[in-house]
């Protein structure tokens, strides 16, 4: 697929990148760890390697890479880029071909989980995930002496993100309907999933 | 059903059985105007002074007569009930025909009332949907991800029970998760009808 997207990265990044290049900063191993950590990352999970252990004589470039590393790797999922211009802006940047195909190699085992981070980065509306419902029948009450029913009370079980706590926040939104608002509300909720189907099955 | 008034309500409407049919209509016209735009001091006195009585016999008479508007009201008394419910009252044939010709003008009104003032929740006032394909973010540049928005509008009575305070609440689904409730919703409604819930329904209401 050819891909229309030109990637724009700043100078300073990658100079950065440049520094891999640099064997007495960067080893070979540093380069490797820093690039299963990045994509670790990305990935939600832990670092697998102790940062500290990395850096060797100069901490502040292998920090500099690392950084540039991230960068330009969220930057190619973001933009849904493939192996091969990957390749060639590796290629560029002065790396030789054990480095890119160490790094193509990772970026293909984990670009789906990156985009799945990537994809749930952003606002959305609370996404409904359960209902619950149960029928009440009024017996009586303090201003009417009269029975009523049956009446649903019905259970919107939603998730939203909330950035505060940094994971799934679970509401309930109640609400109550007589048979024939239940009715309606069925009715329209009938009608939607028709539509979808008819799209599904449009193919 | 007969209610039976409080010993001080009776008293209250004792005034009237001794009056004539005229002056009992006038006071259900006291009454009603008193449901609108509340007691009316000068149109009590006047009254008091034309029957020679106190003025507080006049506006204890009138809230006696509200008041039994109320209670027939609550207990959805039917003509039979209602004329039986004042027999022990005292009143000639005449004043009962008067009386329940006031219940059933001001009946429906005074019903829809009082239900608006029980438990006040959230109830179901509308859904609207839209099926939406999301396609780009900022975090992804590409994306198909089907969406289905829905617009729930509930509406809660007012504390004061002049209306309805109505609430949007925007939410979204997806296809697998619309597919659900819409069965389990439908799955409800089943069971409302299912025998089980007739013979409690039939019971309620017998």
């Amino acid at each position: 697929m050819s891909n229309t997207n030109e990637m724009k990265f700043d100078e300073n990044i990658k100079k950065s990148l440049n520094l891999a290049n640099n064997a007495t900063a960067v080893t070979d191993a540093t380069f490797k760890g820093l690039l299963e950590n990045c994509f670790s990352v990305l990935t939600g999970l832990p670092e697998p390697h102790n940062v500290t252990n990395l850096y060797n004589s100069k901490p502040d470039l292998v920090k500099e890479l690392y950084a540039a590393l991230l960068s330009i790797t969220a930057e190619f999922v973001r933009s849904g880029q493939k192996s091969d211009s990957i390749r060639d802006f590796l290629n560029k940047c002065g790396y030789n071909e054990a480095k890119i195909s160490f790094y193509t190699d990772l970026y293909d085992r984990n670009r789906e989980e990156i985009e799945g981070s990537l994809i749930n980065v952003g606002s959305h509306l609370p996404h409904i995930t359960d209902v619950t419902w149960k029928i009440d029948y009024i017996i009586k009450s303090s201003c009417v002496d009269a029975s009523e029913g049956p009446l649903f009370r019905i259970g919107l079980q939603t998730e939203k993100y909330d950035s505060e706590i940094g994971g799934k926040k679970v509401e309930l939104v109640n609400f109550t309907c007589d048979s024939q608002e239940l009715q309606d509300l069925v009715y329209k909720l009938k009608d939607a999933v028709r539509h979808c189907q008819r799209i599904g099955s449009e193919h | 059903m007969l209610i039976s008034l409080r010993n001080d309500h009776k008293e209250h409407l004792n005034l009237l059985t001794t009056q004539s049919v005229q002056v009992l209509i006038d006071f259900c016209k006291l009454a009603i105007d008193f449901l609108q735009n509340g007691p009316n001091l000068k149109l009590y006195t006047t009254a008091a002074e034309k029957l020679s009585v106190d003025l507080d016999a006049v506006q204890n008479c009138i809230y006696g007569l509200v008041n039994l508007l109320l209670l027939s009201c609550k207990y959805k008394l039917s003509e039979a009930d209602f004329r039986d419910s004042i027999l022990t009252l005292g009143f000639s044939s005449e004043q009962q025909t008067i009386l329940h010709k006031f219940y059933e003008s001001k009946k429906t009104e005074v019903a829809r009332i009082i239900t608006k003032l029980s438990v006040s929740e959230p109830h179901y006032d509308d859904l609207e949907w839209r099926f939406e394909v999301q396609v780009s973010s900022r975090a992804l540049l590409h994306q198909v991800v089907p969406l289905m928005t829905l617009d729930l509008s509930l509406k809660t009575m007012k504390d004061d029970g002049s209306g309805y305070e109505k609430e949007h609440l925007l939410l979204q689904t997806d296809v697998n998760n619309l597919l659900h409730i819409t069965q389990e919703l439908e799955k409800a409604l089943i069971e409302s009808r299912s025998r089980h819930s007739r013979k409690i329904q039939r019971a309620l209401n017998s």
